[in-house]
């Protein structure tokens, strides 16, 4: 078994570096392919590649990133071919800048109208909206025939011009894939920033995104949006392609290559899109030699593309070359999932070899700090009390949180017991705003919580653990906890796409701020690991780095402590007294009864939605009434289960709402 | 009426073709696309009992309901269950659509493009109720897809199978760890899918023929039925079905062929912002 | 464990093998296409059309009609003696498809000599541009009027009516029965449109009240449709739609027992609806047949054309497209290379271009002409292009309205043997 130990680097630093420039020479090789002896047939081939690759970078945003699938790329791709038609046609406009500038603001539009709709409830209602949007394109444009040409189609578009000159033969294919190339730089800047993490949480877990102070629907909205961007702009590249456009080139079978293209290239990555694209469009078109057999052998493609690239090439390709790392064909170490998350205990510690080895990845900053001295690196959190006064919520008959007054204040670790089914979570959800409660108020200091959407609370400064951590896959720890200032430290999209200094500077800031609460948490070395494969205490660890990174005004810890060993447990004590010291609001649901004797300053017990008693420590182990209503500590079976269950399935939590 | 009850004998199929999505969407939590493809191998293996093979009644429905469950179940094993437990079911919607495109091709191979009649299993001669015409073979249609609907309804919400297939579909690691035999479901409900499918093909063929496009077409109007609806809900595709079915013929009854599809789509908007789960969800509050 | 291990590294294993053939193999097709197959020798003729689609028995009928040509034409040492070779391509209806196929041929070096440049008139309008650009001629049945362009398009010829062509018969019945009104139902695609215009031009320059309905061509009942014209009461009704929408119609019809005098237009006459819809069902239903494609019909008995056409036909294998689709439709292919060969006789040339030009000033055909579809005197048309017109000349005297009927063993239409 690989040492528990060992530093996971970075996957081939030099290859995750370089990829994007070889993607742009690759790019610059593809440019001036038709001075290399590219024949009529594959250039234009390329162009379709191009067109449909554009589309289904629409899709990886909105269905990779943000993880909702979205059938109407068809009808934003119409969008764009027909404005560019009629303002060739009907108006005389053949500046191809003019017209893809028009498009993209008309597939901007429709993407806001139909994103509003479908997403302002989630689940399969994009989907459903979308897959409307495409079936009603025939009929929308023989509404407007008289601009359209209705079933007929429009037929005679001119050839386009760029500052009035024409843009024929290898001049339209420099200019597709130039701006293919250019599509294609700003989807990478957008996802390897602080928003692609931001659209990873939001795809994995609605909830923690919530948690971040991201509004849900607004991101998912403007990642939709985004995505109608780029099958805008391919509508107008088709229209003056073809020159003549009808509504049979729309039809819904086209919606299915790109979901297809899209799955197939990997919907959570940038390039597959190209490779899902170039697959789908050379593909068919072979088959189309099967004549009578090419529909069998189609769906056939179809079946085999789907099991065999579920998972996307990119993902292949990932999976082949973490496969041969492990193997020892590539240079660097096994990542740290090859450890089982049981065999960690003896990990938790770093050794002096850690540091070590931390170093020269970390950077010269970043050294191990003995925890009495980071009262001082954490600096002072400006914590607020959190009052609950006669909060009340009633699930039909039910009442599950009865009345409870209790604050929380800063400098204080305020704990909540009681046992399971006693309120505590459900109190917890209606300080973040998961629940409305049925009556009462939750004040922030002077903020009123009560009734605020969850990243509303969460902006006023509430964060929060859960109790199994919900971690979005495929993320490394630094990127992870970076997401805690993603609203905080908020760096505007535009200057992530342009790349402009206040994204360098944001990104280096977070990133050291990252690096440094880990170290603080003493777990630095896990900060290019990814996260869902470290062990459960590692990510709890790492959840309250995230929480620490918003800088809030209250934390809620729900049930840390469970399923953790003495060392993490007492890694976590240390995390939490930093956090207290700093002047922190803590508020701590805990099962385990040793623990929170030792760390609360106040305690609370609740039992049956009531609070029953609320004094010190010392108070509450002398509570008769407490004594016979919660036995103390935790029961070690129900630990097991959870932390069973928690390995089994990491990630979500299973009540994630859909 | 006439146009009432041409919409309800319209939808009457798209309701069909709705139970069957739902079926092996409540089973497996996998939207089965090709279903609709199973509706139209349906009508086409009725033609060939009835009319190549000459056979009666009974053992034509009888070969339809066997050999399109057989079928449907070799999709499930071979294009469905190897994605299963995946992260991302979209790759079940690619093979999905893939067994269907693959069904047409199968059709169009076998049959050619031209349409074949189905024999009508009662007299073509029209009736007349309640003031319009209907085909007997319609009313027919109409009163099996009802009795299915609600006898699907009562068996997913009353039964043992019903529940164990409905946690199965919420979270499939926790029902298999519930003793819930995951894998026996799913074959189960591609099964009774196509049996169903296979069953219905004569009194489907007979209004619509064997027809290679029938696929495609009932699978746009299934969806269209399973949006109005609710996903999930077996009454709500029967709903959704019969009030598409319904929709289309009295808006095509004053207008043009453009319009239907609009209103539909209006009114599934409606719906949307009025009802967000669908007629027939109900409502849940988020929790962690 | 070991096991386990084993078996989770070797699914990226094969995968990553899967991946890499599969795209080996897309290269490895590409590759293997045999460039510049077309020698001087032989006659290249490509039929672009739908393989696998709706419209796939037009194209078995169409491209037997080639092969009857083919045979016949190499039989008699070919085209200028070069021997005629078919070559298709599956474009399945699709424009984008079919360009991408055909540049791939012209890069590969497999320029054809003439084609069937597609079986609807968007692929044609896809088409043509590129048959402009390398000066390939082309002939096809593609009836849509935006392509009756010789300016814009000088090397593209239509060799089947125009749907405007094929109205004016529908117009003299009307008046001969005295109607007043005109309804017409018809599916909402490109070829339903177009039918609809014109035949709503015609009635109405002829003073005859026009309504019409139309159907989502994705429509399984079009009752309430007919509801909508019946309640305008027409006195004699047109219907187009192409396959099964013309079932849909007649069955509708009957289950609303509508008994007013329904027309088939070309489109859905040439449907076999005999065949599966009961005779109740076809009372008063008539469809638009052209006479030298009737059986018994005075323009077809004794054509040694048609009798050599239509034996050479069934040598080919093509017993069942004569009984399905007829003699009419194959005759489209035949047409279209005759014509071709008919005018590099005359112009002792296969150049595309001076083909182009011979086609336009064709001189006279002696009875039998060699071709089908107007009479062998040209008594009902003919195919004498101008520089102004690349279609047929059509007269309505060629046309009769019969009731829907079969296609016998040789594809002639025979009138009412319904089952």
């Amino acid at each position: 078994m690989a040492p528990t130990t060992a530093v996971s680097p970075p996957a081939l630093p030099w290859l995750r570096s370089a990829r994007p420039l070889m993607m742009l020479g690759l790019g610059v090789l593809v440019l001036v392919a038709p001075w290399l002896g590219l024949g009529d047939y594959w250039s234009r081939q390329f162009i379709l590649i191009a067109i449909l690759a554009l589309v289904v970078s629409g899709l990886n945003i909105s269905l990779g990133y943000a993880g909702e699938l979205a059938l109407g790329q068809v009808a934003l791709y119409a969008v764009g071919a027909y404005v560019a038609g009629y303002l060739a046609v009907s108006q005389g406009v053949t500046d191809i800048l003019l017209c893809l500038l028009a498009a993209i603001g008309g597939a901007i539009v429709v993407g806001f109208v139909s994103g509003i709709p479908g997403l302002r409830l989630g689940g399969w209602s994009l989907a459903m909206v979308t897959f409307f949007l495409v079936i009603i394109i025939p009929n929308v444009l023989d509404l407007l025939s008289s601009q359209t040409g209705g079933a007929l189609g429009l037929s005679g578009i001119p050839i386009p011009t760029i500052f009035g000159a024409q843009l024929v033969g290898d001049g339209f294919y420099v200019f597709v894939i130039a701006v293919t190339i250019i599509w294609f730089a700003i989807f990478r800047n957008l996802i390897s920033s602080s928003h692609g993490d931001a659209f990873l949480v939001l795809k994995q877990s609605p909830i923690l995104a919530a948690t971040l102070g991201i509004s849900v629907y607004r991101l998912k909205l403007l990642a939709y949006v985004v995505g109608a961007i780029p099958a805008g702009i391919a509508g107008v590249l088709f229209a003056f392609l073809s020159a003549y456009i009808s509504p049979s080139s729309f039809a819904f079978a086209l919606a299915f290559t790109i979901l297809t293209a899209s799955v197939v290239g990997g919907s959570q990555s940038i390039y597959g899109a190209i490779f899902g694209a170039a697959i789908l469009q050379l593909g068919p078109e072979r088959i189309a030699s099967f004549q009578n057999y090419s529909l069998i052998v189609y769906g056939a493609f179809l079946v085999v593309a789907g099991l065999v690239f579920s998972d996307g090439i990119a993902g292949l390709i990932r999976s082949g070359l973490s496969q041969a790392r492990r193997r020892g064909w590539l240079s660097g170490a096994a990542p740290i999932d090859t450890v089982g998350p049981l065999a960690v205990a003896d990990a938790a510690v770093p050794t002096a070899v850690d540091e070590a080895a931390v170093g020269p990845l970390a950077g010269a900053t970043t050294v191990s700090t003995p925890a009495d001295e980071t009262a001082a690196v954490i600096g002072d959190l400006a914590g607020e009390a959190l009052t609950v006064t006669e909060l009340r919520k009633d699930f039909g008959g039910v009442t599950a949180v009865d009345d409870v007054t209790l604050e929380a204040v800063p400098g204080q670790v305020t704990a909540l017991i009681g046992p399971n089914g006693s309120g505590k979570t459900t109190l917890l959800n209606l300080v973040c705003g998961f629940y409305k409660p049925t009556s009462g108020s939750v004040r922030l200091g002077q903020v009123e919580l009560g009734g605020l959407a969850p990243y509303r609370s969460a902006r006023a400064g509430v964060a929060r653990t859960f109790q199994t951590p919900l971690i979005p896959k495929g993320m490394r720890a630094r990127a992870f906890v970076a997401t805690g200032r993603y609203i905080s430290h908020r760096v505007s999209m535009p200057a992530s796409i342009l790349r402009l200094p206040s994204f360098w500077r944001g990104s280096r800031d977070s990133d050291a701020e990252a690096l440094r609460l880990l170290t603080l948490l003493g777990i630095a070395h896990v900060a290019d690991s990814e996260v869902a494969s470290l062990p459960l205490g590692t990510r709890r660890l790492v959840e309250v780095a995230r929480a620490l990174a918003a800088e809030p005004k209250v934390f809620l810890f729900d049930e840390v402590g469970s399923g953790l060993d003495e060392e993490d447990i007492q890694r976590l004590e240390e995390a939490i007294e930093l956090i207290r010291r700093a002047g922190g609001t803590v508020v701590l649901v805990e099962h385990n009864f040793p623990l929170v004797l030792k760390i609360a300053d106040r305690i609370h017990v609740l039992s049956q939605g009531a609070l029953i008693a609320s004094g010190t420590p010392s108070e509450i182990q002398a509570n008769r009434r407490v004594l016979e209503e919660y036995t103390g500590s935790s029961d070690t079976a129900d630990t097991i289960e959870e932390l069973e269950r928690a390995d089994a399935a990491p990630g979500p939590p299973p009540a994630e709402p859909r | 009426m006439t146009t009432l009850w041409s919409g309800l004998a319209d939808g009457a199929l798209y309701a069909l073709v709705g139970v069957g999505y739902n079926i092996v969407l409540l089973a497996s939590g996998v939207f089965n696309f090709a279903n609709a493809q199973l509706i139209m191998l349906g009508t086409y293996l009725a033609y060939f009992a009835a009319v190549t093979l000459k056979l009666p009644l009974v053992p034509t429905v009888l070969i339809g309901a066997a050999a399109v469950a057989l079928i449907a179940v070799a999709e499930e094993r071979l294009a469905i269950r190897p994605l299963m437990g995946r992260r991302d079911s979209h790759a079940t919607l690619i093979t999905s659509v893939g067994v269907a495109v693959a069904l047409d091709g199968i059709v169009l191979r076998i049959w050619g493009s031209q349409p074949k009649s189905v024999p009508a299993p009662l007299s073509s001669k029209p009736l007349n109720l309640l003031g319009g015409t209907i085909e007997p073979t319609a009313l027919l249609l109409i009163v099996l897809v009802i009795v299915v609907g609600v006898g699907l309804h009562i068996l997913s919400k009353k039964t043992m199978i019903g529940l164990g297939s409905l946690a199965s579909a919420e979270d499939r690691e926790a029902a298999m760890a519930r003793g819930v035999n995951v894998r026996a479901l799913a074959i189960g409900a591609f099964a009774l899918a196509g049996l169903i499918a296979g069953a219905f093909g004569v009194v489907v063929g007979s209004g619509t023929y064997a027809n290679p496009g029938l696929g495609d077409n009932l699978a746009l109007f299934g969806f269209v039925a399973i949006a109005i609806g609710g996903s999930g809900s077996q009454i709500g595709s029967l709903i959704g079905g019969f009030a598409t079915g319904i929709i289309y013929a009295e808006v095509s009854r004053y207008t043009n062929a453009d319009w239907p599809q609009i209103v539909v789509f209006a009114l599934f908007l409606l719906i949307l912002l009025t009802r967000p789960r669908g007629l027939f969800g109900g409502a849940v509050e988020r929790q962690v | 464990m070991p096991v386990r291990s084993w078996v989770r590294l070797r699914r990226p294993a094969v995968a990553l093998v899967a991946v890499v053939s599969l795209l080996l193999g897309v290269v490895a097709v590409s590759g293997a296409t045999p460039a510049g197959a077309a020698s001087k020798g032989t006659y290249t003729f490509l039929y672009s059309g739908d393989f696998t689609g709706a419209t796939m028995a037009y194209t078995q009928a169409e491209v037997l009609g080639l092969k009857v040509a083919i045979k016949q034409i190499n039989a008699k040492g070919g085209i200028q003696g070069r021997k005629v070779v078919l070559e298709t391509q599956n474009d399945q209806n699709n424009p984008t498809t079919a360009v991408s196929l055909l540049e791939q041929k012209l890069t590969s070096g497999q320029k054809p000599d003439a084609m069937y440049p597609g079986g609807s008139s968007e692929v044609t309008q896809a088409l043509l541009p590129i048959l402009t650009r390398n000066k390939i001629l082309g002939i096809d049945a593609t009836s849509s009027d935006t392509l009756n362009n010789p300016k814009k398009y000088p090397y593209y010829f239509g060799d089947s009516e125009l749907s405007e062509q094929t109205v004016p018969p529908y117009v003299v019945e009307a008046k001969a029965k005295g109607y007043k009104k005109v309804g017409m139902i018809y599916g909402n695609d490109v070829s339903g449109q177009a039918s609809m215009q014109g035949f709503k031009t015609a009635f109405q320059k002829a003073g005859i009240t026009f309504v019409s309905a139309s159907f989502p061509d994705t429509a399984v009942d079009v009752t309430p449709q007919l509801e909508q014209l019946k309640a305008q009461n027409p006195d004699m009704v047109i219907f187009s739609g192409y396959g099964v929408p013309t079932l849909y119609i007649l069955k509708s019809r009957a289950q609303i027992s509508w008994d007013v005098p329904f027309y088939a237009d070309l489109l859905s006459g040439a449907f076999p609806i005999v065949q599966n819809l009961p005779a109740s069902s076809l009372h008063n239903v008539f469809v638009e047949t052209s006479k030298p494609f009737v059986a018994g019909n005075p323009a077809a008995v004794g054509n040694p054309v048609l009798n050599k056409f239509v034996a050479d036909a069934k040598s080919l294998g093509g017993q069942q497209v004569l009984n399905n689709i007829g003699a009419g439709v194959t005759a489209v292919g035949y047409n279209a290379l005759v014509l071709i060969n008919y005018a590099a006789n005359q112009a002792k040339s296969t150049d595309g271009a001076t083909l182009a030009k011979t086609l336009e000033s064709l001189k006279k055909a002696n009875a039998p002409v060699p071709w089908l579809s107007y009479g062998t005197k040209s008594q009902f048309g003919n195919f004498y292009y101008t520089s102004k017109n690349h279609y047929p000349n059509v007269f309505p005297s060629g046309f009769i309205f019969q009731g829907p009927g079969t296609y016998n063993s040789d594809g002639l239409f025979v009138p009412g043997t319904g089952s």
